[in-house]
Order: C-alpha cells, then structure tokens, then sequence
C-alpha cells in the first residue's frame, strides 16, 4: 500500500480529531499507521485526546483553565471570550437593507466627487503640455504625436529616477535568509533582476520616444518593439512567483516548466512585435490594427503579475491592486491611441504615468516591507501553490 | 481418513493482521512509557491482552484497518489501567472512592487525557493556542474562526499544521 504524503495524514488526523473523517479516509489513515509505527504512535496520542474532547464537562474545564492561563500570562493572545460574545452579538444583529443602499449611496457620490478631482487634476496636468488647440479630429500622422516631447522626457527621468533609486542604499529589499530559505533568496533575486529590466526597458521606450519627438522623425516601429520588451520582464517576474524557477541539485529540471513558459512568452511577444511593425508599415495587408495584439500582450503581462499580488500572502490592500488592474486596462486603447484627440493622448499619457508610479510603489513596499519574501518562502515551504 | 486442514489465506491474512497490530501496540509502549518504567515485558503484556480483546470480543473484525482502529481503542485503556496500577493516578487517589464506581475511572482517565492536551496547548505560540482552542474545545467552524481571529490566510492551511504540532508535543507529554 502507498503510504499518502505527510499533508494528507495530517489532514485525516486533523478531520480524525474533529470527528470529520470521512470512511475511505478512516480506512487509509489506520492501514498507513498499521504500517508506520510513527503514525501509530501519533494516533495512539491523539485517541486519549480525541476522547477527553468529546466530554463537554472535560471541555469547560479546559476552556476555563486555558482563560485562567491567558489571563495570568497577560500576552498578546485573543481575548476569545469577547471576540465570542462580538460575534454572537454580530450573527444576532440581522443584516439591514437601509445599511446597503446607505453605503451604496455613500460609494455613488464619493466616486463620483473623487472621479471629478481626478479628471480635473489629469486635465490640469495634461493642460500644460497641449500646445495646440483642442481638436477632436484624429491625427492625420500616426507618426507625430501630439505629446510633446517635454512629457516623453519627463517620463524618461521619471523611469530613470526610479531605476537608480533601486541600485542605491534606499528602499533596499527585505533580505531573505539563504540558509533557511534558499530557493526563496533566489527567487527573490530573480524577482529584481525582472523587475528592474522592466524599468531599464521603460527607460529605454521613452527616452527613445523623446529622442524622435524632438527630432520630428517616427519613432514607432522601434518604439513598439521597445513597449513589447517592457512586457516580458513582467511576464517574467509573473512566471518566478508561478513556477520553480530555481534549480536545486536533487532536481535539476525543476524549472523545466519556468524555462518552457519564459521561452513560449518570449516567443508570442516578438510575434506580437511582428504583427505591430508589419502593422506600422503596411505589411502583408495589415495595418495598425496589428497594434490590439500589443496591448493585449503588454496588458496581460501586467495582469498576470498583479494577479499573484492579489495573493493575501503579500498582503496589498484591496484598494490599492485597483489603479495596478486600471493601469493593464489602459494598455488595450494602445491601438486607439493614435486615433484620439491630442489633449486625451496627453490625459492617457499621464494617467499612465500615474499607473506607473502606484506600481513602483506597490512593488517597492512589498520588497522592502518584506511581504513579498514572505510569499516566496512560503511557497519554499509548501504553504502555498499546487497540491505536491 | 479425516481431510488435514490447511490454513486458508484468510486466516493467514488474520494472523498477520494480528501480529502488525501487536507489535505497533507493543512498540508504542516502549517508545512512549519508558518514564513510566515500563519495560519490554510490560510492552509484550499489554499487547498481548488487546490482541486477546480483539479475538475474543471482535472476531468478525479482520481487517487490518479495522483492527487498528479498535486495537488503538484497547491499547489505550489497557495503558491507562497500567498508568493506574504503576504509578496510581493521582486523580483516582484525591477520589477515594471505590475504583469499581461505574465511569470513575473512565473520567479519571478523560481528565489527565486533557490535562496532557492542556499541557501541549500551552506549549504551542498563541496564535495557533487559538486556533486549537477554537476549533476543538469550543468546535467553531473555520468560517467562525476566520472571523474570530481576524485572519485572511488560509484558515484549514493554519489549522493543520498547528494540529500536527500539537500532535508532536502531546508525544512528548506523557
């Protein structure tokens, strides 16, 4: 007989205590511990306890001894006895109707209110930059955009900025110990390595884009290649935090999925590439429709990734993951972009700045704050990911 | 001529059954009451007599799991009532009352069985005492308990692993 994985054994000792163990379950769990004299031992422990939990006068005592213990101790334990009458009180308090229209109501007119700043704040913003007057008709030249060459630059020193800020004592990552946790350490490393390629790669886009705005030449078929580089890092850092991506010595093809996804990525996004410099120039029939496979490569790149921080392990208020999902939205207008009014290029411009900006935030807290260390040893450790 | 009877293979099954029941009970013991001053004789003892209960009051169980379980049973009130002889349990000593008091010494038993939960509880980091604490003494279910704890993680994930912890530190409690 195959004796089940120790994560199983204990989930029927678990469900064994609990008196939730199922008979196939029942079964395995007393075959394996007639095999497995530590197994045996183990539910030879638990059988005194399981029977003392089923006494309630044996529970209360319990319950009172263990209140008398936290009460001396005076630790930072819960006080469950509150937290117990709370929640009665809570399950007794029936839902009101009144309360979700009130806080739906609430939320209509405070998005509404904080929308309008926004959309001031963005058009005050993106104001500054228009040089011509407003037109509503779509540029002649997909060719010359309308975003002065000032906003390129900015964003270009923007991504510069914060590149370098990375190589600097500051907002160092939390270090993660390579004795304890050494496929961790390494992810981690990996993690930066993407993470900073994908500022290096913004950097390059946009310092490439102020070069030819200035100059008045096209900057698109290369710039469209740049765009689709700044995706693979992130499909990247997307895939260490999804596959074993670390080789260890006992397992030398453990990244053997890691190495076919990252390859298959970077296959599909120089494709993408094709299709938009073809697109660009006319090829093979195509015209500049090619560019939805952009920003749907670039936009799924940036959802995947924040898809893993929508882990509770890293622990990024809710709240916060909605400008990173609002910032891959806005990569699939890529292929309307050209086709808008110059001032709404200049707002989607710089709304996308401002995305850009929430994610180094977000990244870099949860480096330096350590939640992302936490997440990779927990996935060191088995606590997260597929069943094994 | 009387046909000589061969052991059929359920018997044989049986027997084997028996014997890897008897030498787990029969290693427990060693393993475990070694502080109790019992030795490779006492171990034997007590595993003979729950194979003994299981032929005589069981015989229709033959299943290796099916033995283990009541076996498991058996071992544990047979290593309670060693306990008791060895060392006199101090709960039925403070009793005095008689030991043949129908269930005195069943809840003898119950209550130094908590106390060792009790004792390997306190033992455990305060986050998991709770979980424990919730989850088997006042039976919430994981929902209750999520929202009691005020935890977002996998709940069932904490659960286990604190109740294999415990299960660590209550083989070490004797």
């Amino acid at each position: 007989m195959n004796r089940p994985p120790d994560s199983e054994i204990d989930a029927m000792l678990l469900a064994y205590t609990t008196g939730e163990i199922t008979q196939p379950e029942e079964r395995t769990l007393f075959e394996a511990a007639a095999q497995d004299q530590d197994l045996f031992d183990r539910l030879l422990d638990l059988e005194s306890a399981r029977q003392a939990i089923r006494n309630p006068e044996e529970r209360r005592r319990a319950l009172a001894v263990l209140d008398a213990w936290g009460h001396t101790e005076r630790t930072e334990t819960l006080d469950v006895p509150r937290a117990a009458a709370a929640l009665r009180q809570r399950a007794q308090r029936p839902p009101s109707l009144a309360a979700d229209l009130g806080r739906s109501v609430v939320s209509t007119i405070t998005t509404t209110v904080v929308l309008r700043l926004c959309y001031a704040a963005i058009t005050v913003i993106g104001a500054t930059f228009v040089t011509s007057a407003p037109s509503y008709e779509p540029a002649a030249n997909p060719g010359s955009s309308p975003v002065p060459p000032i906003l390129h630059l900015v964003h270009a020193a923007i991504a510069a900025l914060l590149l370098a800020v990375q190589f600097t004592p500051f907002l160092q990552p939390h270090r993660i110990d390579a004795r304890t946790h050494p496929i961790a350490q390494r992810c981690l490393a990996q993690f930066i390595a993407g993470w900073r390629f994908a500022w290096a790669a913004w950097l390059a886009l946009y310092a490439w884009l102020w070069i030819f705005a200035v100059s008045g030449a096209n900057p698109y078929p290369v710039a469209d290649i740049l765009n689709c580089l700044t995706a693979f890092p992130l499909f990247w850092a997307f895939f260490v935090l999804d596959q074993p991506s670390v080789a260890i010595p006992t397992n030398p093809r453990r990244t053997a999925a890691f190495r076919k996804a990252i390859g298959v990525v970077w296959g599909i996004g120089a494709g993408v590439a094709v299709l938009a410099v073809a697109g660009r120039e006319h090829l093979w029939g195509l015209n500049e429709f090619g560019l939805v496979f952009q920003g749907i490569y670039v936009g799924l790149s940036i959802a995947f990734l924040f898809g893993r921080f929508d882990s509770h392990w890293m622990k990024v208020p809710r709240w916060m993951l909605a400008p990173l999902y609002g910032y891959a939205l806005i990569q699939m207008i890529y292929v309307f972009f050209f086709r808008l009014p110059p001032e709404w290029q200049i707002y989607t411009y710089v709304v996308a700045l401002l995305f850009k900006l929430c994610l180094f935030l977000v990244v870099t807290h949860l480096l330096q704050a350590g939640n992302l260390a936490r997440y990779l040893e927990a996935a060191e450790d088995g606590k997260i990911g597929p069943p094994q | 001529m009387l046909p000589v009877r061969q052991p059929d293979s359920a018997e044989s099954s049986y027997q084997d059954n028996l014997a890897l029941v008897r030498r787990r009970i029969a290693g427990y013991v060693q393993r475990r009451l070694v502080p109790h001053r019992a030795g490779f004789d006492d171990a034997e003892d007590i595993a003979q007599a729950c194979i003994v209960v299981l032929m005589e009051q069981y015989p229709a169980k033959r299943e290796l799991a099916e033995l283990t379980a009541i076996a498991i049973g058996i071992a544990r009130h047979k290593i309670a009532r060693f306990l008791h002889d060895r060392d006199r349990m101090p709960a039925l000593a403070d009793a005095e009352v008689p030991e043949t008091a129908p269930g005195i010494f069943e809840q003898a038993v119950a209550r130094q069985a908590m106390d060792r939960l009790l004792g390997a509880m306190l033992k455990l980091p305060p986050r998991c005492r709770d979980l424990i604490r919730l989850r088997l003494l006042e039976q919430r279910d994981y929902a209750e308990i999520r929202m009691l704890l005020g935890i977002s993680g996998n709940i069932y994930e904490m659960t286990r692993r604190c109740h294999s912890a415990l299960l660590r530190l209550l083989g070490g409690i004797q």
